[in-house]
C-alpha cells in the first residue's frame, strides 16, 4: 500500500506539473527586466517626477510587460510542455494570489492615506519611514517574495526576499541611492531567469510540426 | 506416500482490478489526467514519457472504453485536440484506487 501512495501521490503529481510551467524562467526574467527598467527611468529621472510624466510611461510598460508575459508563454512554454488546463482548486490558489496583492496594495494606500491626513500619527510615523525608506522597501519587497513562493511554491523566490531585503537594507546602511539594489535585484532575477530559460529550452525541445496530429486518435 | 496436492494461486482478490487501467502506461495516463481538467496530447506526452505512437493507442484503448473523451476545441484562435476525464472515468479511477488500496492493505494484515 505504502508503495503505491507513494507512487501516485497525486497532489504532489499535480503540484510538480503546476510547477514545471514556473520552471521556464520567464517570470524570472520578465520581473527582472521590469525591475531594470524601472532603474533606467531612475537615472533618466523620470521617477515619480512631480509632473507626473511617470504615470503614462509606467502604466504603458506594465501593459506591455503583461501582454508580452502571456504571449512568451503561448510562444516558449506551451509547445513544449504541452496545452493543460489545472483543476480549478490550483486556479483558485492563483486567484488568491492576486486578491492578496489586491487587498495588500489597498490596505498600504489607506494607510499611506491616513497618514497624510491631520493626525497626530503624520509627525509620528512620516519621519520614521522617511528615514529608513529602503529598510521599508526591502521589507515589503522581501515579504511579497517570501509571499509568492510560499503560495505558488517557487522556492527560488524565497532567495529573491534574501537578496531583495540586503540590497535595500546595505543601501539604507551606507546611503546608497535607491536606483542601485533596485539594478542589483533586476540583475539578479534577469540572469537566473536567462539561465532557467537556457536549460528550459534544452530539456523541452519543440515538437516537430505534425508530430501533435499523428498521435491524435480522433484524426487518424 | 501420495505427493501434496499444488496449491492454486488465489486470483480472485484481483478478480476486481480494472485491466483497462491496470495497464501501467493507461494508469499513468489516467493519473495525469485525474489531476487536472483537460490537457493536449503533448501535455500528456511530457509527463509519461511514452512515445507519440504508444499514447495513440492507449488513448484510443481509454477512449473505448469511455474513459476519455477527446474533443476538439480553440484555444486562442487555434484548433487544439483536447483530452479530459470523463465522469465514467473519474469514477472507474476512484474505485480502481480504493481496489488497490484494500488489495494492499489486506496483503500487509496478512
Amino acid at each position: 500500500m505504502s508503495a503505491v501512495t507513494e507512487k501516485i501521490n497525486l497532489k504532489q503529481l499535480e503540484r510538480k506539473a503546476y510547477l514545471s510551467y514556473h520552471q521556464d524562467g520567464l517570470v524570472d526574467l520578465f520581473v527582472g527586466t521590469a525591475l531594470l527598467t524601472f532603474a533606467v527611468f531612475m537615472l533618466l529621472g523620470l521617477f515619480l517626477s512631480e509632473d507626473y510624466f511617470f504615470l503614462p510611461i509606467w502604466s504603458g510598460v506594465f501593459v506591455a510587460w503583461a501582454v508580452s508575459y502571456a504571449g512568451a508563454k503561448r510562444a516558449i512554454t506551451m509547445p513544449r510542455l504541452g496545452y493543460v488546463q489545472f483543476s480549478a482548486r490550483t486556479r483558485g490558489r492563483v486567484t488568491a494570489i492576486f486578491l492578496g496583492f489586491v487587498v495588500v496594495n489597498v490596505v498600504l494606500v489607506i494607510f499611506g492615506l491616513l497618514l497624510w491626513l491631520d493626525s497626530p500619527f503624520q509627525h509620528v510615523v512620516i519621519p520614521i519611514l522617511e528615514a529608513n525608506f529602503l529598510l521599508l522597501l526591502g521589507l515589503v519587497g522581501g515579504g511579497i517574495f517570501v509571499a509568492l513562493g510560499l503560495v505558488v511554491g517557487i522556492r527560488r523566490f524565497h532567495g529573491y526576499s534574501v537578496v531583495t531585503f540586503a540590497a535595500f537594507a546595505l543601501s539604507q546602511v551606507f546611503a546608497i541611492a535607491l536606483v542601485w539594489p533596485t539594478i542589483v535585484l533586476g540583475v539578479v532575477t534577469t540572469v537566473t531567469g536567462g539561465v532557467l530559460l537556457a536549460r528550459f529550452l534544452r530539456k523541452y525541445p519543440k515538437a516537430k510540426a505534425g508530430e501533435m496530429d499523428d498521435a491524435s486518435p480522433s484524426e487518424a | 506416500m501420495p505427493a501434496p496436492a499444488k496449491r492454486e494461486p488465489d486470483f480472485s482478490i484481483i478478480d476486481g482490478i480494472d485491466r483497462v487501467i491496470h495497464e501501467p502506461a493507461r494508469l499513468a495516463i489516467m493519473v495525469h489526467l485525474s489531476v487536472v481538467e483537460s490537457a493536449d496530447f503533448l501535455y500528456l506526452k511530457v509527463q509519461t514519457g511514452l512515445t507519440w505512437g504508444n499514447l495513440s493507442s492507449h488513448i484510443t484503448k481509454l477512449e473505448t472504453a469511455g474513459y476519455i473523451q477527446i474533443e476538439k476545441k480553440f484555444i486562442d484562435r487555434k484548433p487544439q485536440t483536447v483530452i479530459h476525464l470523463t465522469d465514467a472515468g473519474r469514477a472507474a479511477f476512484r474505485v480502481y484506487q480504493q481496489r488497490m488500496k484494500h488489495l494492499f492493505e489486506d496483503q500487509e494484515k496478512k
